[in-house]
């Protein structure tokens, strides 16, 4: 496939965001001192592809995301936009950035200003870059809301006379208006019902294909992720594990902690029952991850050299990396 | 395969003949609440039924009444509750151990909070709800052994150390001194299937208990469930909108919507062979591995919303949004066809077009 | 459209209080131009006569103090004067307060250091003592009495709408804002304030009777208002040593000061509950 060579839109470089929670230790350089949300990570975002970021609480993917925005402060690394290096921009500059890329969140109840009209909501990011006249930011709302497919008649109405799939939509719709080149999509469709979240995904594969969008998928919830990425990338506590393309890492997972991820996942089919033992033991505080390999703790094939060093992103095939000392084959004969 | 009219037929122990009768039989419930001089009913002749050593999954979406359904089997409803404003009618039929049954609906509160605990526990979505944070975990299980088993403090310490670890709590004993809030998300669901578990209930509901945790640990209390399950030989009622963990855990399933059970029937029936257009519609709407979607497809999504509880609908509950809506649909309620391995469904079709899987 | 709506809902007793409220405004404003006497007309020979309900005469409804000027006019005069310190005065704290409160919420950092050490200090001192020593160091000009008087609640506000912003600032839709590339100005301005302000019309009617009483009480002292200046705190004062003798030359502007609390009061627990926004579908 040529998606390795393809353009890249967005991309981060050694990426760490740690937030102080204990001055006191974090100034003797004592464990419990920084929360490291992300540390460490490196990832690329190609033009026109899905990328989907997975792990669970605490993984890191959200802060990443928000950081590759720049809504977060990024404590070390780089974060560059289409080969413009955004750690070093001031708020100043960053505004007309901010117009290509864009975000939608979770809670559809919290996206949205609960005493602002849906149409002043979707029409904001124009207002706030003073794009177009009046007229046409008007034109522009009213081919969003088509775009999404909610009727024109929604335009005057509050956030609390929508269900939570058409507060999406608007969500959807507003991040969509300054035509972004980026698209994060924060757990975009978790807190849906699952018919509604089919409806949800749908629109944004079709928004995608439409507009040419590259969409950054965070989710915890794998399904999703397979159904609609084109390459997906595993975190666990602010490390990246595994990258590569979806349909690769799913059927061949290289990574212990993606096979455990994999294997937990209930499947919905009754003729396939698993009773296997899942993964034992529970997520370490990110204030003191384990040394070396932070997944060391829970996996099956750790070995001593796990608690020694980092591992660092290995090729298991040409666009397929993970991180683990063992090799995919060496790890299994565990 | 026998189709029957009237109005509320319940599969019997008829259906699969040699096993002991119905552990829970509930038949015709409805819960709703009164405002003013309006009532409106979130349940709506909800019927199914549980039996012993079995588990039985209840999926549906939001809205759909599963929750207020298991509230109202623990009788968590109606005055001197949280909700004074709800009523249950209908009837739910309990058989306790000694061989009695007892009539739920309408239940004394002093009945119920014997039976509460020692017959039927619950556990839920979100650890706190159930831990008070003012006590450690281990007083909390010691509370459930005195009160219910009537044991002497000092055996009930031992015992609540016991169930600590068969819910695979490490370090028991400490942790039995342990405050909720110094607990993981998994630990506190741990405790609370301890605390639901220490008095070797006949029926645990579970209403979305791993919901609100990570795929991980959700896979561990799932098997923990499953173990659980096996040695206290308990029946389960589990409430999820998840259908892997339908597949993966259930024996029979209950399809909800709105206020009602549109399917009932064994786990692989309902995956293969669905009888219900929204059971069908809900399998095929899933992202998930082995079901229809592939990636690439498009999800076959569900058009439009559940209406809300307070908009009412003749004829079929789904009509407005079912594929294979017909002019009866709108006018006539469907009844309950019972085929002759109890596979019930509400609908007026008799099967589904290219339903076979 | 909708606050018409909501008034013709309301219970009975908010409608009596909003009509008496309205029916204050009205012989406020009109007493600028007419009052039957003037509020500091004396009349020797007619002093401390009773109201007409006590055999008094009609000719002063309300009866006379004991420089003989009319009780009527001077509990109207009186009206307006307090309410007018109370009112212009709360408007004052209550802008420093809720001011202080966004930028500690929203900008936090030092700046909210600052500002919550400033509240910390409020919070601790006693400020009517405060009120005194201020009065007395800066004299009793009505405009001083004024700010003194407003800023009585500022500390109040200030935290209140701090937690509140703390809240706020965390929705999604700031962030989505944020995200936009809005200015801080613009998102205090769109999305904070306008959430913030429910919560702050409140408070003003529920301290509103905090600060009548507050300026009653200092007039009743004497550092308030000073004379001639009517007060119906200092008119209460002023019928101290009459009060087995002539007891309606106190108890009149009290009851005053007793209605406008409580009408104060029940319209701000009403406005409380129907600003509390409609649950979702």
């Amino acid at each position: 496939m040529q998606s390795a060579e393809r353009e890249v839109v967005a991309r981060v470089e050694r990426l760490k965001v740690h937030f102080s929670v204990d001055k006191k230790k974090a100034r003797k350089g004592q464990q419990g001192g920084y929360l490291r949300a992300v540390d460490d990570v490196s990832l690329d975002v190609r033009k026109n592809e899905v990328l989907g970021l997975v792990g669970e609480s605490g993984s890191g993917k959200s802060t990443c995301g928000r950081a590759l925005l720049r809504l977060n402060e990024v404590s070390g690394g780089r974060v560059f936009f289409e080969e413009e290096e955004l750690t070093t921009k001031s708020r100043r500059e960053m505004r007309p950035l901010r117009r290509e890329m864009q975000m939608i969140f979770q809670d559809p109840n919290s996206s949205l200003n609960p005493r602002i009209r849906v149409g002043d909501a979707i029409a904001e990011p124009l207002r706030i870059n003073r794009i177009g006249t009046a007229a046409e930011q008007q034109a522009r709302v009213e081919e969003m809301l088509d775009q999404v497919q909610l009727p024109r008649e929604y335009l005057g109405r509050y956030p609390h006379q929508l269900s939570g799939g058409q507060k999406q939509r608007v969500s959807i719709a507003r991040a969509l208006i300054t035509r972004p080149r980026l698209l994060v999509a924060d757990e975009a469709v978790s807190a849906l019902d699952v018919s509604v979240q089919a409806q949800i995904l749908n629109l944004l594969s079709d928004l995608q294909q439409r507009l040419g969008l590259t969409i950054l998928m965070i989710s915890h919830d794998l399904s999703v992720v397979r159904y609609f990425s084109d390459r997906v990338a595993v975190m666990y506590l602010g490390r990246l594990m595994e990258v590569g393309p979806v349909d690769e890492v799913f059927a061949r997972p290289a990574h212990p902690y993606t096979r455990a991820l994999l294997d937990a996942i209930p499947v919905p089919d009754p003729s396939r029952v698993n009773i296997a033992q899942p993964i034992r033991g529970e997520l370490p505080s990110p204030t003191a991850p384990p040394s070396g390999c932070v997944f060391r703790t829970r996996c099956a094939a750790a070995i001593p050299a796990c608690a020694a060093t980092v591992p660092e992103l290995r090729h298991v095939s040409p666009d397929h990396q993970s991180a683990c000392l063992l090799a995919p084959g060496e790890e299994q004969a565990r | 395969m026998v189709e029957t009219e009237t109005q509320s037929p319940t599969p019997t122990a008829a259906a699969t003949p040699g096993q002991a009768g119905p552990l829970l039989a509930i038949r015709d419930l409805e819960v709703g609440f009164r405002s003013g001089d309006d009532e409106f009913r979130a349940v709506n002749g909800m019927s199914l039924e549980v039996r012993p050593r079995e588990t039985v999954a209840v999926v549906g979406e939001s809205g759909c009444g599963k929750s207020l359904t298991a509230l109202s089997i623990m009788g968590l409803l109606g005055p001197g509750t949280s909700l004074p404003d709800a009523f249950v009618r209908g009837s739910m039929r309990l058989a306790t151990g000694d061989g009695s049954e007892h009539e739920l609906v309408g239940m004394r509160s002093r009945e119920y909070d014997r039976i509460r605990g020692s017959v039927l526990s619950m556990i839920f979505q979100e650890p706190m709800s159930a831990l008070n944070p003012l006590f450690t975990v281990g007083e909390q299980v010691v509370e459930m052994l005195v009160r219910h088993e009537h044991m002497p403090r000092r055996q009930a310490w031992t015992r609540a150390e016991v169930l600590f670890e068969q819910v695979g709590i490490p370090e028991p004993r400490r942790r039995l001194k342990a405050y909720p809030f110094e607990l993981s998300g998994g630990q506190k669901q741990r405790v609370m299937i301890a605390i639901a578990m220490s008095c070797n209930p006949r029926l645990l509901i579970a209403d979305e208990p791993t919901t609100a945790l990570d795929v991980t640990i959700q896979s561990q209390i799932l098997y923990l469930l499953r173990e659980i399950k096996e040695s206290f030989e308990t029946s389960v009622l589990f409430i999820t909108h998840n259908l892997g963990i339908v597949a993966q855990f259930a024996d029979r399933v209950a399809v909800m919507y709105r206020g009602a059970v549109v399917e009932f029937a064994t786990v692989q029936e309902v995956f293969k062979a669905p009888r219900h257009p929204y059971t069908r519609m809900l399998l095929d709407s899933h992202p998930g591995e082995s079901l229809r979607a592939r990636a690439g497809d498009r999800l076959q999504a569900i058009p439009g919303t559940v209406p809300s509880i307070t908009t009412d609908i003749d004829g079929c509950a789904f009509h407005p949004r079912c594929p294979y809506v017909m002019p009866l649909c709108r006018t006539t309620a469907p009844p309950e066809r019972i085929d002759a391995s109890g596979h019930t469904a509400r609908c007026h079709l008799e099967v589904i077009p290219d339903a076979e899987r | 459209m909708t606050m018409v709506h909501t008034v013709r809902r309301a219970p009975w007793r908010i409608k009596a209080c909003l009509a008496l409220i309205a029916a204050v405004l009205i012989v406020v404003i009109a007493s600028t131009w007419w009052l039957p006497y003037g509020p500091n007309t004396t009349d020797l020979s007619s002093n401390n006569l009773p109201p007409a309900l006590l055999g008094g005469g009609w000719d002063h409804p309300l009866g006379t103090d004991p420089l003989g000027r009319d009780l009527l006019s001077r509990t109207i005069f009186g009206l307006k004067v307090s309410v007018g310190v109370a009112s212009i005065g709360i408007l004052v704290g209550c802008a420093v307060g809720v001011v202080a409160g966004l930028l500690s919420g929203y900008l936090g950092g030092f700046v909210d250091k600052v500002v919550m050490a400033a509240v910390d200090f409020q919070f601790a001192v006693p400020y009517t003592l405060m009120i005194l020593m201020g009065l007395v160091l800066l004299g009793t000009d009505i405009k001083v009495l004024i700010v003194m008087l407003g800023l009585a609640h500022w500390e109040s506000y200030a935290r209140v709408i701090r937690s509140l912003s703390l809240s706020l600032r965390v929705n999604q839709y700031v962030e989505a804002a944020e995200a936009a590339g809005a200015s801080r100005w613009y998102v205090v301005s769109r999305h904070i304030f306008p959430n913030v302000l429910p919560t702050v019309v409140v408070m003003l009617t529920l301290y509103f009777p905090a600060i009548l009483t507050l300026e009653s009480s200092l007039s009743f002292l004497g550092i308030g208002i000073q004379p001639p200046t009517a007060s119906l705190g200092k008119m209460v004062g002023e019928g101290r040593n009459y009060l087995i003798t002539s007891w309606w030359i106190s108890l009149t502007p009290a009851l005053v000061i007793l209605v406008m609390a409580l009408v104060a009061q029940t319209v701000g627990d009403w406005l409380k509950s129907i600003t509390d926004l409609p649950e979702t579908v």
